[in-house]
């Protein structure tokens, strides 16, 4: 019988057996962490040292990675200097035999080139699809920017999406406009737009503040310091920015007249600011106006209200903005003809009126049928008329490498290339890669 | 005729209540280390377990008009059956285990005292017939250090693994006086030896990583202290131990898995009734001869 003193004994030695228990399997774990750690970087130096030399890996936890069909585990190498890049553990299916194939992509994070591809540790060996056409894709594929598409089929239709909404009469190079007053944040927005072959082909839209202790608006909002409702500004304006060179045309952005729009999946902010900076480095290429002229128009105008040049008031900042909030000086840039109201910098420094702002006439071989003109705000045009042809859901003008892919097997390579362009997706999310 | 028997009046400290509840505090380290390493599902399933495997035998018990043993030999039977199944089981396997553990096993056999197959063995080699699926796949260890190994850092059943914590629960049950250092140490050491001769016939060093991985630490500690199936002490028990042992060694190179422990567990079990009936008729015939 079990007696009260026997029934106290055993209610201590049960505490103490936990007590020693987790204190033998704390002591254990700590004395095989090293231990532990070094065999599992020898097991992933084994496995992806092929598509990404790094030191060492650890694994990535986020819950954007169940976001994204086929991708199973993330890594991130590192090296003494920091990150080096990501592997990416993805599943495609082979759409020769419906079967799966698991693939390794590797990812440099500082140029966003691809470091390697091959078949995972884990794959089960059920797709046809083989190493050497895998090997094929790696060596097509190796050191150049990722997304990756076919180059023999989707180049041409690159080709005829972007002439059917190629503006006439842009001049290449790089154009720049930045707003002339400081909003209530004291943020002076700012466009950066790359044109090349009559086409634009790289937008920025950030802003800098006028206390320039304060971290430009995008590195504010991935902060969480700036903050808007929705996607974060950073997501947006790169959102944004990608549907102009989707578009090529600021009024196909279908701005309403509260400054917002509706057709652009993710953008719920006030794009009336980007609208006329693009606007305006539209015209600026028309006019041949590029960033330099812009900067010294810019200088000249502050000198001439100031008598000092920007340096010298030491109002440029460590991107080399010109910080400058025109907020007390209206006159500064009212037309001299009258009825025109205000003029941009271009017009200032030139002198030159021309409207350079036709855009709907510069739209090239375009079905007018599919495009609706509201009779109120927000031109909406058919949903994605400019990415019609898109790749593993991305817009063609995203693309950034083509390649020829195996000889004789479209399919293959495509479904390899879909690896790579999940992967693409996937760190564009995780990481807010930027225009 | 008057027929002579031992005493049935020896008293002991060790009642059945007494070693019952000892065995379960010596679970304890294992169930502190699997769900440190596993989690708290695992938690939940030992607890299920436990409460499953309780309620059948105190129903069972109740039908049969038989009175309920107020011992804990139910929920540690349910422990251990839930130590050996994978972490990903599910409720329902860990219960249908159970309850084919409780009321097949060991109720059908006439119940406590009288099964004689370790109805937590038998109850987890039903699940592993019925959801075949519930078997993880091999693992490759090869990579494992020594030190991992025997802390128990690697992938395995639920309870399995973690050497430290079992020796820390067989010093337990030896100091408690529950259980016989002899028996565990019999079958391990006579496993041992058959491994390490066939290391050295074969050429191959697998020895410590088949003792430290495979399970059977848990089965000379958990498994053979069933004194229902099991012989508790003397030379009977180091027979059974050494059958067992033996049927491991030969088990080992056919079988992996849970298999390894529970096989050699059950046929043992059967070995033990033939055992107990030779040393009855031994014992009668020596008691029939001193009268």
């Amino acid at each position: 019988m079990m007696t009260r003193k026997k029934v106290i004994r055993f209610t201590i030695e049960t505490l103490l057996m936990i007590i020693l228990s987790g204190a033998l399997v704390i002591v254990g774990v700590l004395l095989t962490n090293n231990v532990k750690n070094d065999r599992v970087q020898n097991e992933y130096r084994l496995e992806f040292y092929e598509v990404l030399p790094a030191e060492n890996y650890s694994e990535v936890v986020s819950p954007l990675i169940g976001r994204y069909a086929g991708i199973n585990q993330v890594f991130e190498g590192r090296n003494s200097s920091g990150i080096v890049g990501y592997v990416l553990s993805v599943d495609i299916i082979d759409h020769d035999t419906g079967m799966p194939l698991s693939l390794l992509v590797g990812v440099n994070y500082h140029t966003g080139e691809l470091t390697g591809i091959k078949r995972a540790s884990e794959d089960l060996h059920q797709s046809a699809i083989t190493d050497y056409d895998i090997e094929i894709i790696n060596i097509q594929t190796m050191s150049e920017a990722i997304p990756v598409a076919l180059g023999d089929t989707q180049e041409e239709a690159l080709d005829e999406a972007l002439e059917q909404t190629r503006l006439s009469g842009l001049n290449d190079g790089i154009y720049y406009a930045q707003s002339l007053s400081a909003d209530n944040s004291g943020y002076i927005d700012y466009v950066e737009m790359v044109i090349e072959n009559g086409l634009i082909t790289t937008v920025q839209w950030n802003a800098f503040n006028t206390d320039m202790n304060i971290k430009n608006r995008r590195d504010s909002a991935l902060d969480g310091v700036y903050s808007v409702p929705g996607l974060n500004w950073a997501s947006q304006s790169y959102i944004l920015c990608h549907a102009l060179i989707d578009c090529q045309n600021p009024d196909l952005l279908a701005m309403k007249s509260d400054g917002t729009t509706d057709i652009i999946d993710g953008v719920t902010i006030n794009i009336r600011t980007f609208y006329d900076l693009s606007v305006e480095c539209i015209e600026n290429s028309r006019a041949d106006f590029d960033v330099d002229a812009y900067y010294g128009g810019l200088s000249s105008i502050i000198e001439e209200l100031l008598n000092n040049d920007p340096a010298t008031l030491g109002i440029i900042n460590d991107e080399g903005n010109i910080v400058f909030s025109f907020t007390g000086y209206p006159s500064v840039f009212l037309s001299p003809e009258e009825g025109v109201g205000s003029i941009n910098v271009r017009q200032r420094v030139t002198g030159d009126m021309t409207n350079y702002s036709d855009f709907e006439s510069g739209i090239q071989e375009v079905d007018d049928e599919s495009f609706v003109v509201g009779n109120e705000d927000g031109v909406r045009f058919e949903e994605n008329t400019s990415n019609a042809d898109s790749i593993d859901g991305l817009p063609i003008s995203e693309i950034r490498t083509f390649i020829d892919g195996i000889d004789g097997d479209e399919i293959t390579s495509l479904d390899i290339i879909t690896a790579i362009n999940t992967t693409y997706k996937f760190l564009k999310d995780y990481l807010n890669w930027m225009a | 005729m008057i027929e002579r028997r031992g005493a049935p009046f020896i008293h002991i400290d060790t009642s059945a209540a007494y070693q019952s509840i000892a065995r379960l505090v010596a679970l304890l380290p294992i169930i502190v280390g699997s769900v440190y390493f596993n989690g708290l599902y695992a938690a939940f399933l030992i607890l299920l377990c436990m409460v499953t495997f309780t309620a059948s035998d105190w129903i069972c018990d109740s039908i049969r008009g038989s009175k309920y043993v107020r011992d804990l030999t139910s929920p540690y039977m349910g422990a251990v059956f839930a130590l050996l199944l994978p972490v990903d089981a599910s409720w329902i396997m860990a219960v249908t285990g159970v309850l084919f553990g409780s009321v097949v096993v060991k109720q059908l056999y006439g119940g406590r005292g009288s099964y004689f197959l370790v109805p937590a063995a038998m109850g987890r080699l039903f699940v592993r017939v019925v959801f075949p699926s519930i078997e993880p796949d091999p693992v490759d260890l090869s990579g494992y250090h020594l030190a991992e190994l025997f802390v128990g850092r690697y992938p395995s059943l639920i309870g399995t693994s973690c050497a430290l914590l079992i020796m820390l629960g067989l010093i337990y049950m030896c100091v408690k006086r529950v259980y016989k250092i002899y028996i565990p140490a019999t079958y391990v050491i006579s496993l041992s030896f058959l491994l390490i001769i066939k290391d050295i016939v074969m050429g191959s060093h697998e020895t410590v990583f088949f003792m430290l991985t495979s399970g059977v630490l848990f089965t000379a500690v958990y498994l053979m202290c069933d004194e229902t199936t099991f012989i508790s002490f003397g030379a009977g028990a180091m027979l059974e131990a050494l059958i067992c042992a033996f049927l491991t060694f030969i088990l080992s190179s056919k079988v992996t898995g849970v298999d390894i422990i529970i096989i050699p567990v059950l046929i043992t079990g059967v070995f033990t009734k033939i055992i107990n009936y030779a040393r009855y008729v031994l014992s009668s015939r020596v008691e029939d001869k001193s009268l």
